[in-house]
């Protein structure tokens, strides 16, 4: 047995090039499970471990105003067990040269939150003694490089308040920086405030007033019920919203974040450790089969058919065992990488990278298993032959058989003469196996390649049309309260504003059956043009807001099983009845989930008689810097959106993907580029005698070249179609994957991408020709043309 | 027996040595090989295994260079030649014969012989050669048609044989040509070989098995890398005379 194992040794010397690849493949498959599984595992561990840490709120509740008093109300609630009131005032900060986005929010100043905490990471935390000392969230302090001690200029009260950072901390209310989960994150854009409660009470005017509670539910008890007691309490106050912990915007966020990088990993290395081992197995079984012969002998020399078997265990085993350790190490290194970029992007501060069973298990059990049978399979076939059989090597025996294909003549007349160009042609029909390994792995590396491919091209199409054909406006600008509409006269005095879309925008909770979910409707004229419709269904978007309908998107549709002509019901926290609306038209939205209608309509779910605004879509013509300022010193204004800075913004976030998408497109090229090279040097090796008796009698090494590519082309002719439809298909799951209910990823190829993705298939495979061809071009004429194939 | 066409050397080796280097040792192929080949010579070299006669094909046909030592076929002096140049020196002016055939199983017997004959003409004129001629002349034209896997043995091994008539060479080289031949056929192909001698072609046939040294008009001898013993055969059998 020692003798097998130590030709078992030898076998992979020999074959150190392919047997190398075959470990690549594996290492890929397991590295690319790893990657993927591990980080939405830390994601998800970080996430939790940051909601139980700091105490991310099981539901919130947001009033217009109430006492503070009614806190204690609040926690005497059956099923509560730890309420934290505070004044939430959205506002903006004087950058410079710039402004920003600001929401301050009061704490405890002399003890942390019991709920929605907040995580200090340099600095310290708030002090009674140091009233105008405030807490900045990290994400937006990075961004803009602010450290503790540097001022900000927070507006209050129509003035500018200078207010001293004394900590930069993690909020786990703001891992994803944005007020609603319609809204994209923004953290350049948007900076959180920690201040005392008290400060934030005298700063903007509003003693002993709280407008938010933070409320952590007893185990064991029904949320459902605790929820409904809250807003039984808060009535009295105006209940806007109330937010249950997996709607909390950043917690959404990271969930989805979760949620897509599981689904990624569901996907891609499946798809790539389908390819390894399905690649392994074919390699193996062409190995196996090469060496009938030698296991003919082996068994003529008296070793067992179990002792074959083992031997060739022992192979496979070599190969999962260091495709799996490379795999691991370059998975748990491709883990961490993505762990950084979390940091980076989600400011995560408990994110640790951790190698976990999990995943690696998984993966390590599918490839080794893959490996046992890709090994096996063919040598217990040979191990069953009788020796004599095994090793007999009859020369017209082992010749391959000859046949004139179909396609040669039918359409032969019109071919050129040459030998040289028929041989690929006749060639590819040969081996129908060996050209369906080749066209297999081409296609498999076509279904990668074309996946991200598509989601590279969904994301530009994304950014593109939305910000071309749907966001017409050049800057929002919202309103902290409703004001009358002759507010929007103020916004178009201003230099360089050339359109006003006043709109009013009201939280909503829109029902269907037992569906629900909270929105935000935006009233509209009419006639506004800041919005570009594509009316999936229904009327046309303006007679829809005419006769008093609604606009309704897509993905909120299909949640609710509504269409053009249903009727659903509209819950207002400025209304006691709920409204009955009709859906006019359905449309077609990838970001966000914005319900439309009309001013008046939305006016009345306001509880409103007269038509009012609390924000408005601006068109400008000028400095963009010059309107954000200048819009900022309009009185009343809680915010002012650039749309430059959100395309900047969202640019920025899907870095993210991006990055994602360089790990997959390295992945897929890698795996194109082994799997073809690992299909071509079979081919080639399996051929030795036949190319060296080629050359021997004369042919050129540049024709012997030209053959072994033209043969792959035409195996490329009848992959690559086979291979973008099914990387279509495979792009389509994907998208329709990680689409959620806030945005929709088209699934949508740009046309020059085909001729891109097909010139990428043909580069691998020109790449991967190379070393099979280096091999022809060092063929010992002498000996191989003696080779017994 | 002279053949009738014969007018002098058509290769001639000085002082050829090949040395293989296997990790620290040298392994002396051939050692000072001297030798002329004349037009329309059947020349058999005889040895055994490992004694270089393969080698000594191998260096006529380009398929391998000397250590030291000078070759010259048909004029040309190939000692020097790069890759590409031994290439051009064997698609014009060699045909061999392998022990296993070597037929290209995609092509049908005609288009392994016109494959040959494409090569040759590829750089410049065609040979005045027909591939169905040459394939009636070694007596399977009936089977030009059929594909190498639909041939015996020795009908595989004179479809060789008209490939290496194919760019009309000067030179065959024929490695252990009846190896895998069964007694009835390893004659039919050595009778072709003698009749292309008799036409003027040099024909050099190495091999095991000495009985087939009747029919040659030279026999070489090689030992330990050395042509030993040289032998003329002033009457050589005809191969239908031979029985081994």
């Amino acid at each position: 047995m020692k003798m097998l194992l130590k030709k078992t040794w030898r076998d992979i010397w020999t074959r150190k090039g392919q047997f190398g690849a075959i470990v690549v493949l594996v290492a890929l498959g397991i590295a690319s499970y790893v990657i993927f599984v591990g980080a939405a595992l830390d994601l998800g561990a970080a996430a939790e471990t940051s909601n139980e840490d700091l105490a991310l709120a099981d539901f919130s509740a947001q009033v217009q105003s109430a006492p503070a008093s009614v806190v204690g109300e609040i926690e005497s609630i059956d099923g509560v067990a730890a309420v934290q009131g505070r004044l939430v005032v959205d506002t903006g900060m004087d950058m410079g040269d710039d402004e920003v986005a600001a929401r301050v929010i009061g704490l405890p100043a002399n003890a942390h939150p019991v709920v929605n905490d907040v995580l200090p990471i340099d600095g310290e935390y708030l002090s009674p003694d140091d009233p105008r000392g405030v807490l900045l969230s990290n994400s937006f302090a990075s961004e803009r490089d602010i450290a503790v001690g540097d001022t900000l200029s927070v507006r209050a009260g129509g003035a500018t308040t200078e207010l001293t950072v004394r900590g930069i901390v993690v909020s786990i209310e703001y891992l994803f920086p944005r007020r609603t989960k319609a809204e994209l994150p923004n953290a350049a854009e948007f900076a959180v405030v920690f201040a005392a409660q008290d400060e934030v009470e005298a700063l903007f005017g509003q003693p002993g007033t709280v407008n938010e509670f933070g409320i952590l539910v007893e185990d064991g008890a029904d949320r459902q019920q605790v929820i409904a007691d809250v807003e039984e309490v808060l009535s009295p106050y105006y209940v806007l919203t109330t937010v249950k912990q997996e709607d909390q915007p950043s917690n959404f966020g990271v969930n989805e974040e979760i949620t897509q990088n599981r689904t990624m990993a569901g996907l891609i290395p499946m798809l790539v450790l389908a390819i390894s081992t399905s690649s392994l197995a074919i390699a193996l079984s062409r190995l196996v089969q090469s060496q009938r012969g030698e296991i003919g002998l082996s068994k003529a020399l008296g070793y067992t058919d179990g002792q074959i078997l083992l031997q060739y265990l022992a192979f496979s085993l070599f190969i999962a065992l260091l495709g799996s350790v490379l795999g691991i190490g370059l998975g748990f290194w491709g883990q961490w990488g993505v762990g950084q970029t979390y940091q980076t992007f989600l400011n995560l501060p408990l994110l640790e990278s951790v190698l976990r069973f999990e995943a690696v298990g998984g993966a390590v059990a599918l490839s080794t298993l893959a490996c046992i049978v890709a090994g096996i399979a063919p040598a217990i076939r040979s191990a069953r032959m009788l020796p004599a059989r095994a090793m007999h090597q009859d020369p017209n025996l082992s010749q391959t058989k000859g046949s004139i294909p179909v396609i040669e003549r039918l359409l032969g007349w019109a071919m050129p003469k040459s030998l040289a160009f028929r041989m690929p042609l006749r060639n590819v029909f040969r081996n129908r196996r060996r050209a369906l390994y080749t066209v297999i792995g081409t296609v498999f590396s076509l279904i990668l390649i074309i996946s991200m491919w598509a989601m590279n091209d969904a994301f530009g199409f994304f950014l593109g049309d939305q910000f071309k054909s749907v966001e017409l406006w050049d800057a929002t600008v919202a309103f902290g309260q409703f004001e009358p509409t002759s507010r929007a006269d103020e916004i178009a005095s201003l230099d360089g504003v050339t359109r006003v879309d006043s709109v009013v925008v009201v939280p909503l909770t829109i029902v269907v059956g037992d569906t629900e979910r909270e929105i935000t409707l935006t009233g509209m004229e009419p006639d506004a043009g800041f919005h570009g419709f594509k009316v999936a269904e229904g009327a046309d978007a303006p007679d829809t807001l005419r006769a008093g309908d609604i606009v309704l998107p897509e993905t909120l549709a299909k949640v609710l099983d509504v269409g053009a002509g249903d009727a659903v019901l509209l819950e207002s926290p400025f209304i006691d009845a709920p409204v009955s609306a009709t859906v006019g038209s359905v449309s077609e939205e990838m970001l966000g989930i914005p319900v439309f209608a009309s001013t008046e309509f939305a006016s009345r779910l306001a509880g409103t008689s007269v038509p009012v605004m609390n924000a408005a879509y601006v068109f400008y013509d000028g400095d963009q810097g010059t309107l954000e300022r200048s819009l900022y010193s309009l009185p009343g204004v809680a915010n002012v959106q650039v749309k430059q800075v959100v395309v900047d913004m969202l640019e920025t976030m899907l870095g993210l993907a991006l990055f994602f998408m360089a790990i997959m497109f390295a992945f897929a090229f890698l795996v194109a580029f082994v799997v073809l090279y690992n299909t071509i040097t079979t081919n080639v090796i399996e051929r030795t005698r036949e190319i060296a008796t080629m050359q021997t009698i004369g042919e050129d090494r540049t024709h012997l070249a030209w053959m072994v590519t033209s043969e792959n082309l035409l195996l490329a002719v009848v992959s690559v179609p086979i291979g973008v439809w099914l990387g279509l298909q495979a792009a389509g799951v994907m998208f329709e994957a990680i689409s959620t209910e806030v945005y929709t990823l088209p699934a949508y190829i740009n046309p020059n991408s085909y001729v891109w993705i097909v010139l990428s298939i043909l580069g691998i495979l020109l790449l991967a020709e190379v070393p099979p061809i280096r091999r022809i071009f060092r063929l010992d004429l002498a000996e191989a043309t003696k080779v017994m194939e | 027996m002279t053949p009738a066409t014969a007018t002098g050397a058509v290769a001639t080796l000085e002082g050829i040595t090949k040395t293989y280097k296997m990790g620290e040792v040298s392994i002396h192929a051939l050692n000072g090989v001297d030798l002329t080949l004349e037009r329309g010579e059947f020349v058999v070299v005889l040895g055994p295994s490992g004694s270089g006669k393969t080698t000594l094909l191998n260096l006529l046909g380009g398929i391998d260079s000397p250590t030291s030592g000078r070759i010259v076929v048909d004029g040309e002096d190939i000692t020097n030649h790069k890759r590409n140049q031994l290439t051009y020196y064997r698609r014009e002016k060699v045909g061999f014969i392998f022990q296993f055939f070597n037929l290209i199983p995609t092509l049908t017997a005609i288009e392994n012989v016109q494959y040959a004959f494409q090569l040759a003409a590829r750089d410049g004129s065609a040979p005045d050669t027909d591939p169905q001629s040459l394939l009636e002349r070694v007596g399977i034209g009936d089977r030009a048609s059929h594909f190498p896997s639909q041939m015996s043995g020795g009908e595989q091994q004179r479809v060789a044989v008209a490939r290496a008539l194919a760019k009309d060479p000067w030179l065959i080289l024929g490695d252990e040509p009846t190896g895998n031949l069964d007694f009835r056929m390893g004659k039919l192909v050595l009778g072709t070989l003698k009749q292309l001698s008799e036409q003027g072609k040099t024909v050099v046939v190495v091999t095991h098995n000495s009985p087939i040294a009747a029919i040659a008009d030279r026999v070489l001898h090689i030992r330990d890398g050395k042509i030993f013993e040289e032998e003329r055969n002033e009457n050589p059998l005809s191969p239908d005379e031979l029985v081994w």
